[in-house]
């Protein structure tokens, strides 16, 4: 099901303009920023691990050196206006064809269907609140045709080209889950959790490595659950799912042996994340192991791709994207108890970058 | 840790563009932005040409290169050149206007 050509069209331009200003401009820009006098020092300091003042710190002190290019500033501009007009082209597409949408629409299935549990007085927490995602209008539950809006709309002509956020030009989406997913050490998992697992699209994806485990997802949105549910129904991969807050799930101690977390951790606060991690040490058996992917820290950047991350926060309604950068996640891992914590990353922009450690 | 250590006043609650500009200044953020709006229009319209080439064609109504090799008969081209200099004059025209009066407007077309 598409949307009109001028929606196609229009959404086709922006990932045109996307690619241009994350190949071309971000090149002169990496450039102009390697030729200045700063340059060496910065990249040296940022080597090292700092708190969270340090680094603020220092990206201040880059920032004020990367903006000096003009092509950064233009660059910065596009991603802006890219990241606004999406939503502009994909929302007014749909509701030109409302109608045919409005069809198709995932509904919320029957109360007690074992599939969905949502929780209509689940109290969503403070730092969640309201917050418009990545400048979507309304925020993750505000729009009733967000699948078509993302499927049929920005995500096959705008994401699928890449350029954005940690997000290189030509990386493959599909693959880099697929890829995450490899990092388990077992090949035999029988019950993973996904924790904010959004639309289930991970959890599908796990399904191909580990054809006999049972897949259990939760978020805090009812909409992407019934989006999720949808694309079970859709692709025949039978999941669980949850609207919960990934603190306080509904699973057991020691119930699940794998927990997959993917472009999660970046919208939480620090201590939420750490409590997350908290959680998901409870729910996983010993031996059980725990796989994370998200945009990287700071200290495995250089300066100019930690000035692009940290945009993110001011730039694209991402309230957490900074203090992410500078939380160590493999550090609050092994002190809440994981052992064998690594992290790395799986391709040379530093994402997907993993971490990930093992219940004892 | 607690929850209210982070609660960052920052926090873009309803995504507002932030204060300081882009570019060097807001009219030129304004401007370019309107120009990249521009663009995409001009693509949207671009694409929506080739669509519509491509199936005429396909219907038999053109013949590939047709619009390539079409002579102008004279009325054509000439309403063609009027709408050209017309445009250009309005929109080029556009930050050097010196006269805002009723009788230079009724010329106008
Ligand atoms: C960027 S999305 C990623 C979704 C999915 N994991 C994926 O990779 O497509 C982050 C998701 O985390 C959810 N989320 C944020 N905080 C949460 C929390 N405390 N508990 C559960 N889900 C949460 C959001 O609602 C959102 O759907």
């Amino acid at each position: 099901m598409n949307v009109d050509q001028r929606a196609r069209a229009g959404l086709q331009f922006l990932g045109s303009l996307q690619v241009f200003s994350s190949t071309e401009l971000q090149q002169q820009a990496e450039e102009d920023f390697a030729e200045s006098d700063e340059a060496p020092g910065l990249t040296q300091e940022f080597q090292t691990d700092a708190d969270r003042d340090a680094w603020l710190e220092r990206l201040a002190q880059a920032r004020e050196v990367v903006e000096r290019s003009p092509a950064f500033r233009f660059n910065r501009l596009y991603q802006r206006y890219v990241a606004e007009e999406n939503w502009v082209r994909a929302i007014t597409g749909v509701e030109r064809r409302r109608e045919m949408f409005a069809k198709v629409a995932p509904t919320p299935p029957p109360k007690g269907d074992p599939r969905l549990h949502l929780n209509p007085d689940l109290e969503m927490p403070e730092y969640y609140q309201g917050v418009e995602w990545h400048l979507q209008p309304g925020g993750l539950d505000g729009y009733d045709l967000s699948a078509a809006m993302a499927f049929s709309g920005f995500i096959p002509y705008v994401f699928a080209r890449g350029g954005f956020a940690a997000v290189a030009v030509g990386d493959n989406l599909l693959q880099q889950r697929r890829d995450v997913i490899q990092q388990f050490r077992s090949d035999s998992l029988k019950r993973i959790y996904d924790p904010g697992c959004g639309g289930s699209g991970t959890l599908g994806l796990c399904r191909e490595r580990f054809p006999e485990a049972e897949l259990i997802g939760g978020d805090l949105s009812a909409q992407v659950l019934i989006n999720g549910l949808k694309f079970s129904d859709k692709t025949g991969i039978p999941v669980e799912l949850w609207q919960e807050d990934a603190r306080h799930t509904a699973q057991a101690d020691g119930s699940v042996d794998g927990v997959i977390s993917y472009a999660l951790h970046h919208e939480l606060p620090p201590e939420v994340s750490f409590d997350v991690l908290k959680e998901m040490f409870r729910i996983l058996e010993p031996g059980g192991e725990m796989v994370i992917s998200d945009p990287p820290p700071f200290r495995a950047v250089g300066p100019f791709q930690a000035v692009m991350l940290d945009w993110e926060t001011e730039n694209r309604s991402e309230p957490y994207f900074t203090e992410a950068g500078i939380f160590n996640l493999a550090q609050a891992m092994s002190e809440i108890g994981f052992v064998d914590v690594e992290e790395y990353p799986l391709q040379e922009t530093c994402y997907p970058w993993v971490t990930r450690g093992r219940k004892p | 840790m607690t929850e209210d250590s982070t609660k960052s006043s920052e926090t873009s609650q309803h995504a507002q563009r932030p204060d300081k500009p882009y570019l060097s200044t807001p009219e030129l953020d304004a401007l370019a932005l309107s120009q990249t709006e521009l663009l995409s229009e001009l693509w949207i319209l671009r694409d929506r040409v080739t669509v519509l080439e491509h199936l005429l064609t396909e219907a038999g109504v053109l013949k590939p290169d047709a619009v390539d090799n079409f002579e102008l008969p004279t009325d054509l081209a000439e309403r063609l050149d009027r709408e050209r200099d017309q445009l250009v004059a309005r929109i080029v025209g556009a930050g050097h206007r010196k006269k805002l009066d009723l009788d230079t407007l009724k010329e106008q077309p």
